[in-house]
């Protein structure tokens, strides 16, 4: 039977309704059901090694998976001519567009939303990972591993605070080691240094607030963790300091494609005339590469929810990040020891089996927060980040068996953030099949943080070769500064150059975030900055005023006054975040006071 | 820099006592972390009064009036001026950041009067979205009093407490819609007087034992559901209702702002979330006494006052003693009392206990034993859970030793 034919008998036996067909290398799933699950599996199903990929346009229920939000429109843009275009303004595209100014080209980036890392990049979990899960998938494993591994350099260069205390796996039976026998042979196939097993007493010097359980970890000293949204915008600020440009409030709407050439790119802004295009759309990425006549793939996505607790249970995981083994079973109280050997024992052959569940792990952010997640669930929603307490308590709930100190009054804010997976859980980097000018740079679901830098190095080469071969110059930008100034917390500091900052510019010694100890002097710094954005999130996000124990309800309206000051406007143009999210409707007459 | 005392917060706590303070010495500091004094006052209308000592004031002039009295005292008055950090030798040593630099100041006593705050919206574990239009009340006064602009136009309010009463009828004066008042309790945490004039009269629908479960809205946000609690507070599922509004205001209860007291490891109570104090108001920090809302969440002006007063007076004549602590026990009728602490080597003549009941009770009498025995009683008719009662007792030469046991109870 050919594999098409095969793929077509088991999509049909979950839906009698969905078509199947071969087109242009990828395998195409079509028909509509109410039943979301059905199209995640007919997705799967449809897998084949014969396939550029699966292309599943099985409608949902009545939901129309359209472009979000309106946009504002003018023509500011309109008859552009650039070099290159790189669309969408997460970790990856940021990463790109520094690449590509290291060379003297034209290069630009537009961003839908209002602010850099709106989505994946600025919802994620920070985690530098060591590439070791991902074995099963070759790009992932390549570009984490590569990417790891730049970033002790490139944190210098970009001043984002980066940490590689290492990451534990733990494990309570001493049969459980059989895991470790397998951890190391992946980590000496992909690379990966130092991996070691490490008993409890070693564990403990290492983590002193591991769960008593842990009788054993696998130590991986190459994970690390980075403030995300700040490593975002510092890349990109970093480009425009070298002479990219970076337009915020800007979608690519369509494109105009002839004989396998981008012509043109749509936006709300204008017509912009690139030479190459890079996609990197996020979860829009398959819609882009639908746009440029060459989608081989599908995002569906895929929620993540964590939970952050209060800075004052740093004691959690004072030094590491650590996740349970997926081979461990924690007892309940109630259970008997043999009920609990019992079930570690079927999780370990479940185990060699299938993919268990992922594991929720505990995790040390640079900023002394503990995040504990995330937790996974597939939605048909690309950009819709509600939040289901019934995951948070449960997240709680779980994290509890490994960290016993958690208390729900610790939590001090939840949020989600969504995955751009493919069906092939792969990354999809590569020039583009069906059209010439565009690099597809999509799927990059998990650990793209820790990707970007290896990602972006690959991508940049791609286009330097393409310019070559059609004959555009591309020499080297001398000028190129790898160094970004980038915003400091000067709480940090020690007292006395604390004192003569503030001796310098007072606005140092004026706090308006009082849980953070954010001054005005920095606050003002960041509206000084590159790429400024004047709004409540884009302050928070960037220096994390307003991200402590009263989460903004003191600091939120002294912040919208300096904001309105600085920008000159009236105060009722001053949004949370994007242009649809007012704060302030008017004012209050004089005479009604 | 030493000083005699340090008072840090200015509002009517901090006001207070550092004019008491200055009574008695002339080396006073007075630290503020705003470019004004007053603290919640700020917020006020010009219309409200205040009875504060027998004499009425509106919030601004009562804050001019202490202004003046600090100034003729020689109080000195640091403004825009945050407390980092307190770190303990033999003195304590203040880490003032402002805008001249950072500078050390010593002293062997300090008021914390750093009043409360709002609890964050995800305390409350409302799933949803996180859209603009969540505030809590206190961002909301803000934008009302200090920057004279209105952030809602149709509001559901999360409360029935009597800040959130208030804010509601100036929010009514303003034009603005109140769609409903959402309360987990099962009655009102306000009077029935000012229920009936600010929401029976304008019949907004107050929902008793109900929850906002969810919100709505990508930008702003467009609606919130409710649910009903059960007689154990837990949600019930099926019991959801959507209302539509722009604007949800938090206006939980207060908690009491810890930062500081937190720094210098103080022992916190469990009911208040306030510092654990003795009858003097000091901390288990020697010499730090904690006053005001950081202490507990006052509903009457005049205890806070003298509360003030008494507690600065204390802190003046304190030089360092052994102590000698013992516990005042109370049972469930009671949110909590306060001190909880009683010391032994300090006056045990008129200690002022404050408390306040779980729930609304009517005709119960108050008991207090030792050691198993009657030593005071005192009769009410009703108390409210949101009114703090207050009750002297006297255990002077009843030979209280560290292995007495005080015990409250309401029968
Ligand atoms: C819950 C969660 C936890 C994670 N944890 C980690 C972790 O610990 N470590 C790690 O390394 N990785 C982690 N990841 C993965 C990582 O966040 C992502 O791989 C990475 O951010 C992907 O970056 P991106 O730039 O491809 O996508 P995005 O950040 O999503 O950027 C794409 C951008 O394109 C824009 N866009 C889309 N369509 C258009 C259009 N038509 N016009 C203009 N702009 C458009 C979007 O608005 C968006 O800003 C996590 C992800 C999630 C969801």
């Amino acid at each position: 039977m050919s594999s098409i034919a095969k793929i077509t008998k088991v999509v049909k036996a979950i839906n009698d309704s969905f078509d199947v067909r071969e087109e242009n290398g990828s395998v195409i799933l079509t028909g509509h059901t109410d039943n979301y699950n059905e199209i995640i599996l007919a997705g799967k199903a449809a897998l084949s090694k014969d396939h550029y990929g699966v292309i599943n346009n099985i409608t949902f229920e009545d939901y129309k998976d359209e472009f979000s939000s309106e946009a504002t429109i003018d023509y500011s843009l309109e008859n552009l001519e650039v070099d290159c275009l790189v669309i969408g303004g997460g970790v990856i595209g940021s990463a790109i567009l520094r690449e590509l100014s290291k060379y003297k080209l034209n290069s630009i980036l537009i961003e839908k939303e209002a602010d850099l890392a709106m989505h994946q990049s600025g919802r994620n979990t920070g985690v530098i990972h060591t590439g070791i899960q991902f074995f099963k998938y070759p790009k992932k494993a390549l570009y984490t591993v590569k990417g790891n591994m730049m970033f002790d350099k490139l944190s210098q260069d970009l001043e984002v605070p980066f940490e590689r205390k290492g990451h534990m796996i733990f494990l309570k039976n001493a049969f459980e080691k059989y895991y470790y026998r397998k951890v190391s042979r992946i980590a000496k196939k992909l690379h990966i240094s130092g991996v070691k097993l490490i008993n409890k007493k070693t564990l403990l010097s290492i983590e002193n607030e591991a769960p008593k359980w842990a009788n054993y970890a696998i130590y991986l000293p190459t994970g690390g963790s980075i403030n995300p949204f700040k490593f975002t915008v510092a890349l990109a600020e970093n480009a425009v300091e070298n002479g990219a440009l970076v337009f915020l409030n800007t979608k690519c709407e369509s494109m105009n494609v002839e004989n396998g050439i981008i012509k043109s790119v749509k936006t709300n802004r204008g017509r912009i005339y690139p030479k190459l295009v890079i996609n990197a759309a996020g979860i829009y990425a398959d819609k882009i590469a639908e746009m440029a006549m060459d989608r081989t793939f599908t995002i569906h996505p895929r929620k993540g929810t964590s939970v952050v607790l209060d800075k004052r249970v740093f004691n959690i995981a004072s030094k590491t990040s650590f996740i349970k083994s997926p081979i461990t079973v924690i007892r309940d109280e109630n259970d008997t020891f043999k009920v609990g050997l019992i079930r570690g024992i079927r999780r370990l052959i479940s185990y060699n089996k299938k993919h268990t569940k992922e594991e929720l792990s505990t995790i040390h952010t640079v900023d002394d927060n503990v995040i504990l997640g995330p937790l996974i669930k597939e939605t048909p929603l690309r950009e819709d980040y509600s939040v289901d307490i019934d995951q948070v308590n449960y997240i709680l709930e779980e994290q509890r068996k490994v960290s016993p100190k958690i208390k729900k009054s610790d939590c001090i804010n939840y949020y989600t953030g969504i995955r751009a997976s493919t069906y092939e859980e792969d990354y999809v980097i590569r020039s583009g099949i069906f059209t010439k000018n565009i690099i597809e740079v999509a799927g990059i679901d998990v650990s793209g943080i820790t990707a970007s830098p290896a990602i972006a190095e690959m991508v940049a080469n791609t286009a330097i070769e393409y310019f070559k071969n059609i004959g555009t110059s591309c020499i080297l930008n001398k000028t190129f500064n790898p160094h970004h100034a980038s915003v400091k917390s000067i709480k940090d500091y020690p007292i006395t150059l604390r004192d003569k900052l503030i001796k310098s510019n007072y606005k140092y010694g004026i706090i308006v975030c009082k849980c953070e100890e954010i001054s005005l002097g920095e606050i003002e710094n960041c509206l000084n900055s590159p790429i400024p954005v004047y709004s409540i999130d884009a302050i928070k996000k960037r220096i994390r005023a307003g991200m402590g124990r009263c989460q903004g309800s003191i600091c939120s309206p002294l912040i919208v006054d300096i904001l309105r000051k600085k920008k000159r406007t009236d105060i009722l143009n001053i949004k949370k975040s994007n242009n649809e999210s007012t704060i302030l409707f008017k004012k209050i007459e004089e005479d009604s006071r | 820099m030493n000083k005699d005392i340090v008072i840090i917060g200015s509002g009517i706590a901090g006001l207070k006592s550092a004019i008491q303070a200055s009574l008695k010495s002339s080396n006073v500091l007075l630290i503020e972390s705003e470019n004004t004094l007053g603290g919640n006052l700020r917020y006020g209308s010009d219309d409200e009064i205040l009875k504060i000592e027998g004499e009425k004031f509106s919030p601004k002039s009562f804050i001019e009036k202490c202004e003046k009295e600090l100034h003729q005292n020689h109080v000195e008055i640091w403004k825009n001026s945050f407390v980092s950090n307190i770190k303990k030798d033999d003195n304590y040593n203040i880490e003032v950041v402002s805008k001249e630099g950072i500078k050390i100041v010593t002293a062997k006593t300090i008021i914390i009067s750093t009043g409360a705050i709002d609890k964050s919206f995800n305390q409350a574990f409302i799933a949803g979205t996180h859209p603009a239009g969540i505030f809590s009340l206190s961002t909301v006064n803000h934008y009302l009093y200090l920057l004279s602009s209105i952030p809602c136009q149709n509001c559901v309010v999360f409360g029935s407490n009597e800040r959130a009463l208030r804010l509601i009828k100036k929010l009514l004066d303003l034009g603005v819609e109140i769609s409903a008042v959402v309360e987990k309790k099962t009655e009102p945490w306000s009077n029935t007087s000012l229920i009936k004039e600010v929401l029976d009269n304008h019949k907004i629908p107050l929902y008793l034992s109900h929850t906002i479960s969810k919100a709505y809205g990508v930008d702003r946000l467009e609606a919130v559901q409710i649910s009903k609690l059960s007689s154990e507070g837990e949600r019930i599922r099926g019991s959801e209702k959507e209302i539509k509004c722009d604007t949800l205001i938090l206006a939980y209860d207060l908690s009491p702002a810890t930062d500081l007291l937190t720094k210098l490891d103080c022992s916190m109570s469990l009911w208040t979330k306030g510092a654990k104090v003795d009858q003097t108001f000091m901390t288990s920090s020697d010499g730090v006494y904690s006053i005001g809302n950081s202490l507990q969440i006052y509903s009457n002006l005049d205890y806070l006052v003298s509360d003030s007063k008494y507690a600065t007076i204390n802190a003046l004549k304190y030089r360092y003693d052994e102590k000698e602590l013992i516990d005042i026990n109370f049972d469930e009728n009671f949110s909590y009392i306060t001190p909880e602490l009683i010391d032994l080597n300090k006056d045990l003549s008129n200690i002022m206990v404050y408390f306040k009941p779980s729930k609304t009770l009517k005709d119960k009498t108050l008991i207090v034993t030792l050691n198993g025995k009657e030593i005071s009683n005192k009769k009410y008719e009703i108390l409210y859970p949101y009114v703090m009662e207050k009750i002297s007792i006297n255990i002077q030469e009843m030979g209280v030793d560290k292995d007495s046991k005080i015990l409250f109870k309401l029968v």
